[in-house]
């Protein structure tokens, strides 16, 4: 019995991975910062209607393109004398709607083909992966500036087309990192014991293969919403009069030799926004990456 | 009393490689009894995982069979693939070599050991959870209310095997197919784990078949030994005739290539022997005994017609020409160069 007592102490010594995984991240400042300016922008959208000074769409025609800093207008107002700083802090739910839908839409047709994919090969997986390696041939932004053309503008449109866009991303890595579960002993081991495919996919597999996945999510998430404000910029996306960035921006070239501080303060949380999500996925990649299996 | 739990008929497995069709089991049948710890011997690549793969119905793409392999009468061989899919983990399952990468790493033990009973029996997951850790218990795992809460990586290779044989018996399995369960074990561990496994097949009369090539092991636990060669049996009887009166001249090179001390004369060194070669590769069902270009007692006749299975005793049989008046000594001193 001894030798069974040292071993239970020795395993108790080690700590779950998965939590040392998070504090390392916490450990560095690039990911706090992104990780901050997350938090900040999903808590500006979600607390919008608290937060904002005026509603979205409440013009005010005595001051339209005020300067920043003007009396009531923190950010100034747009050529209707809407308040910036309100369509900012809306905008921020249009742009965090398209970029997180899409990005779920794309993760989910992904991660499902591509496991798919890369369980079965064979036939199956020289099939799909074609098929993806088609729809990859498309530059992402042209493929969803083409998808949301066809479908007409809204936002659900756009969701739809930019998940359709970054689906091959996912159904990538999903299918390499399938190939490589479907090895392992305990998927072998689980087919043993009478497990059926849909278990040995979901509960098996997906779980070992989230921490590539979820940095390819992290890094997405951003794409997405450029891509939002490019739609939306192009007409293609959330229609005016609703606030979004890539709209206010689309509105604000006009008046650039007049006011040129309209178009600062949408492209400034377009990147900003972009900024904390990208700094968030590189601090996972690294934490995450090299090959976390001991 | 006794039960044929397990028959195996004439089981063929072909495998096709890219050199071309390559005959992995030819011809391999055997019954294994109801409680019975029944031992599949031979070296790699003599095909006794593929015949364990064969009956579990888990056969790499391209692999076909013939043959018939019965499960307490009901014939497996014909059943769909779901059937055999309820089958496996309920009726038969099987554990392997590599405790250390057998579980999966993103679950705690007691959620996959819980797994299996919610799968098979419907067992909610707080009845399974209960169950589970009774299982961790009675496979041997101190402080099992704590331990069932802990992932893989927390546990020794001898803890994990523990868990894969709690999560193998969840359902009370007719039989247990253990494929080189210690290989990977310390020797300390080793002898615990076949404890285990001792104590399952006596308190829930489960029918065992190990596979191993440790004669050993075979020794401290088997009832009966198939001795397989090149996808043939060769040999087939209880321990203890296997290891007092060795028919095959296989069997006999399988003995001399275990390290026995106490056979050490005063002053000399017990010679540990190998077999010279390789196991052959088989294309097609050969003509000649498939031992024959090892066998130091091989004749002509041996390398031109194929040896018939023959009893050499009551319960006692082997595939060669020899068996029967087949003397150890000749084969030791005689037949080796």
């Amino acid at each position: 019995m001894t030798a069974i007592d040292a071993e239970t102490a020795s395993a108790r010594i080690r700590t779950p991975r998965r939590r040392t995984a998070v504090r390392r991240l916490l450990r560095r400042p690039p990911a706090l910062a992104g990780l901050v300016g997350v938090v900040v922008v999903v808590l500006v959208a979600l607390l919008a209607p608290l937060i904002s000074p005026y509603p979205p769409l409440q013009v005010h025609y005595s001051t339209t393109l005020a300067r920043p800093f003007s009396p009531g207008f923190l950010l100034g107002t747009d050529d209707l004398g809407r308040d910036i700083l309100s369509r900012v802090i809306w905008g921020s739910r249009t742009s965090l709607a398209v970029g997180l839908g899409s990005t779920a839409l794309g993760a989910g047709i992904g991660i499902c083909v591509g496991m798919v994919a890369g369980f079965y090969r064979g036939w199956v997986d020289t099939v799909l992966m074609r098929f993806n390696d088609l729809v990859l041939s498309f530059p992402f932004l042209i493929l969803a500036v083409g998808l949301a053309a066809i479908l007409g503008p809204s936002l659900v449109n756009a969701i739809l087309a930019l998940g359709i866009g970054m689906f091959p991303l996912f159904l990538r890595v999903s299918r390499g990192e399938m190939l490589a579960i479907r090895e392992e002993d305990y998927v072998a081991a689980a087919v043993v014991n009478g497990a059926p495919t849909r278990v040995i996919l979901f509960r098996h597999a997906l779980p070992n293969m989230l921490s590539p996945l979820l940095v390819q999510i992290t890094l997405a998430i951003p794409a997405a919403i450029i891509g939002a404000a490019a739609l939306s910029y192009l007409g293609l996306g959330v229609q005016p009069p609703a606030a979004d960035w890539g709209s206010m921006l689309s509105e604000a070239q006009s008046y650039v030799s007049q006011d040129p501080t309209f178009a600062v303060f949408p492209g400034l949380a377009i990147l900003l926004t972009t900024l904390s999500f990208n700094l968030v996925g590189d601090g996972l990649r690294d934490v995450l990456d090299p090959r976390r299996r001991r | 009393m006794t039960m044929t739990v397990l028959g195996v008929d004439d089981l063929g497995v072909t495998i096709s490689t890219d050199q071309g069709p390559v005959l992995a089991v030819a011809g391999m049948s055997f019954r294994a009894e109801q409680g019975e710890m029944l031992a599949l011997v031979g070296e790699s690549g003599c095909g006794k995982s593929m015949t364990a793969l064969a009956i579990m119905g888990l056969l790499p793409g391209g692999a076909t069979t013939r043959g018939s392999i019965t499960l307490k009468g009901r014939e497996l061989t014909a059943l769909s693939p779901r059937q055999m899919r309820d089958v496996r983990g309920r009726e038969i399952t099987m554990i392997f070599q590599e405790p250390m990468t057998s579980l999966n790493p993103a679950f705690t033990v007691g959620y996959q050991v819980a797994e299996m009973l919610r799968r098979h029996e419907g067992a909610d997951r707080r009845e399974a959870l209960r169950r589970a850790t009774e299982l961790l218990e009675r496979v041997g795992i101190p402080a099992p209310a704590t331990r069932v809460r802990e992932y893989p990586h927390q546990m020794s290779g001898g803890m994990r095997q523990r868990v894969m044989i709690a999560m193998a018996i969840a359902c009370q399995p007719t039989v247990l197919i253990a494929d080189e369960p210690t290989t990977a074990l310390d020797v300390t561990i080793q002898a615990q784990i076949l404890d285990v496994l001792r104590d399952l097949r006596d308190e829930m009369g489960m029918t065992v078949v190990l596979i191993t090539h440790d004669l050993g092991l075979v020794a401290d636990i088997a009832d009966r030994v198939e001795v397989m060669y090149a996808g043939h049996r060769v040999e087939a009887t209880g321990t203890d005739a296997l290891f007092a009166r060795p028919q095959h001249p296989y069997t006999v090179g399988l003995l001399d290539a275990v390290p026995r001390p106490q056979l050490r004369v005063a002053g000399e060194r017990m010679v540990l022997r190998g077999i010279p070669g390789m196991v052959p590769t088989l294309r097609e069902a050969p003509s000649c005994c498939v031992f024959s270009p090892r066998c130091p007692l091989a004749d002509s006749r041996c390398r031109s017609e194929a040896p018939g299975w023959k009893e050499v005793a009551a319960g006692h049989h082997a595939a060669c020409f020899q068996a029967g008046h087949l003397k150890p000594t000749v084969l030791a001193d005689g037949g080796r160069r």
